[in-house]
């Protein structure tokens, strides 16, 4: 990086050229101009030396950036814009927050990876890992780690959203991911992979510690708890392509998400059975399941939405409008 | 007159004045709190050191990471390398930067582009 300040020192340079004049031309007091003149030394002494201190200070800055754009690149973004905001205290503190936890894996993974050269699991594994933290970062997710080709990320750290959006902004995240893996499946079927690289997800609703964790030497920020172990559980039990996620974080998304009725799972760590739903999609808003009735000079306004009331309060509401009728004739 | 030694710490520099070598080095990173505290015997030593100009005199100067007031004192060191020069002293500065750097290539540059001593800019890795 060249720092060209020349120009910023004009008016500096231009009182030491009114200086040199005044001296070459005046007749002042001998001792007058001794002491003048060692001024003007000084001066453009510390003109050099603040040329330079400036030139370096700037180059300084443009490395620093460098190395935390570096740096940003091992921790999750949303860590990192809290570290270089300055707002997240370097220290051994955690928080309790309720979050949605995302776990994922490659199914059959160790078995592929017997398979293949090290550059060449490098390049797949780079490549899948790649595109899914893509999606993270889209849906806004914290990426806690890679473990191989597991992957924990969770939601709700932040307290802009809502335990809804944050529990639907992940399986929205998670739909997007399976999309995205057919894409990968092709591609690497075409490369000559003769397995079909399928993923397992399972995400958890539920209280974590969140925050610093480890020494005050080497630290880790990430997220320990009951729904960390329950999203990595939920992945093992999930079927290739399926997304499993817990009853609460089903209760959290159902308006908007079609899942399967609840499952019963017997759960490694868990002592008591746990509910799950496998995720289906999204749900379609049909224009044509919507009633709605404006006619305001008739005293009449109507709106039903049938993708969300129940059946039988429609039909409660319809039997005390006619009762209601009935009774005022 | 004695060599002069500071063990490098995580913060600040190893000065090694060597007085029968005639060889000055400065190495590590430097941001202590006070740089011209820090600094202070050891300029005080150099300033004494650099009244004869009969020796011949080699500077290393191995810096990976300095404070704004460790910068100016770099600047007064070159100042006086380049006063020993200018009074015909035989003075010479090996300046260190790190490979592949620019940056670091760059500030050693833009450090000496107004000296006229002789020296030289070399490669180190870490």
């Amino acid at each position: 990086m060249k720092n060209t300040s020349a120009d910023e020192f004009q008016k500096e340079k231009k009182v030491i050229e009114a200086a040199e004049k005044l001296i070459d031309s005046s007749e002042q007091i001998s001792d007058l101009k001794i002491f003048y003149r060692d001024l003007l030394k000084e001066y453009k002494r510390l003109l050099k030396q603040t040329k330079v201190l400036m030139k370096v200070s700037d180059n300084q800055q443009h490395r620093l950036k460098i190395i935390t754009d570096r740096l940003g690149k091992y921790v999750s973004y949303q860590l990192f814009k809290k570290i270089t905001r300055g707002k997240e205290k370097v220290e051994l503190t955690t928080k309790r927050k309720k979050l949605t936890v995302f776990f994922s894996d490659i199914k059959d993974f160790s078995y592929i990876s017997s398979h293949m050269e090290g550059e060449e699991l490098a390049e797949f594994l780079n490549s899948y890992l790649d595109e899914m933290t893509k999606i993270v970062i889209k849906y806004g997710g914290n990426l806690d780690k890679y473990w191989g080709d597991a992957i924990l990320a969770f939601f709700g750290d932040s307290a802009a959203a809502t335990d809804e959006e944050n529990a639907l902004q992940c399986v929205s995240m998670s739909i997007e991911m399976q999309k995205k893996m057919k894409d990968l499946q092709k591609k690497w079927f075409d490369k000559g992979y003769q397995e079909p690289l399928q993923i397992r997800i399972g995400i958890a609703t539920g209280y974590c510690a969140v925050g610093n964790f480890g020494s005050s030497e080497r630290m880790d920020y990430t997220i320990i708890g009951n729904p960390v172990n329950f999203a990595a559980r939920l992945e093992s039990a999930a079927e290739p392509n399926e997304i499993l996620i817990s009853h609460e974080t089903w209760g959290l998304v159902k308006n908007k998400i079609n899942c399967e009725s609840y499952i019963s799972l017997s759960l490694k760590g868990f002592h008591k059975e746990k509910l799950a739903h496998k995720v289906l999609g999204f749900k379609k808003i049909s224009e044509k399941k919507l009633i709605q009735i404006n006619d305001p000079d008739n005293g009449i306004n109507l709106f039903i939405d049938l993708n969300k009331a129940e059946k039988d309060s429609v039909k409660k509401i319809l039997s005390d409008i006619e009762h209601s009728l009935t009774s005022h004739q | 007159m004695k060599s002069f030694y500071i063990d490098e710490t995580r913060a600040t520099p190893k000065i090694d004045f060597n007085l029968k070598k005639n060889e000055l080095s400065i190495i590590g990173d430097s941001y202590p709190e006070n740089a011209s505290i820090f600094y202070r015997e050891a300029m005080e030593w150099l300033t004494e050191y650099l009244q004869n100009k009969d020796r011949k005199v080699t500077i290393n100067l191995q810096l990976t990471y300095w404070n704004t007031s460790s910068s100016k004192v770099i600047t007064d060191i070159l100042e006086m390398i380049q006063a020993y020069h200018d009074a015909k002293g035989d003075i010479f500065l090996n300046w260190f930067y790190e490979e592949d750097d620019e940056d670091s290539f760059d500030n050693g540059e833009i450090f000496l582009e107004e000296h006229t001593f002789p020296y030289k800019l070399v490669p180190f890795t870490i």
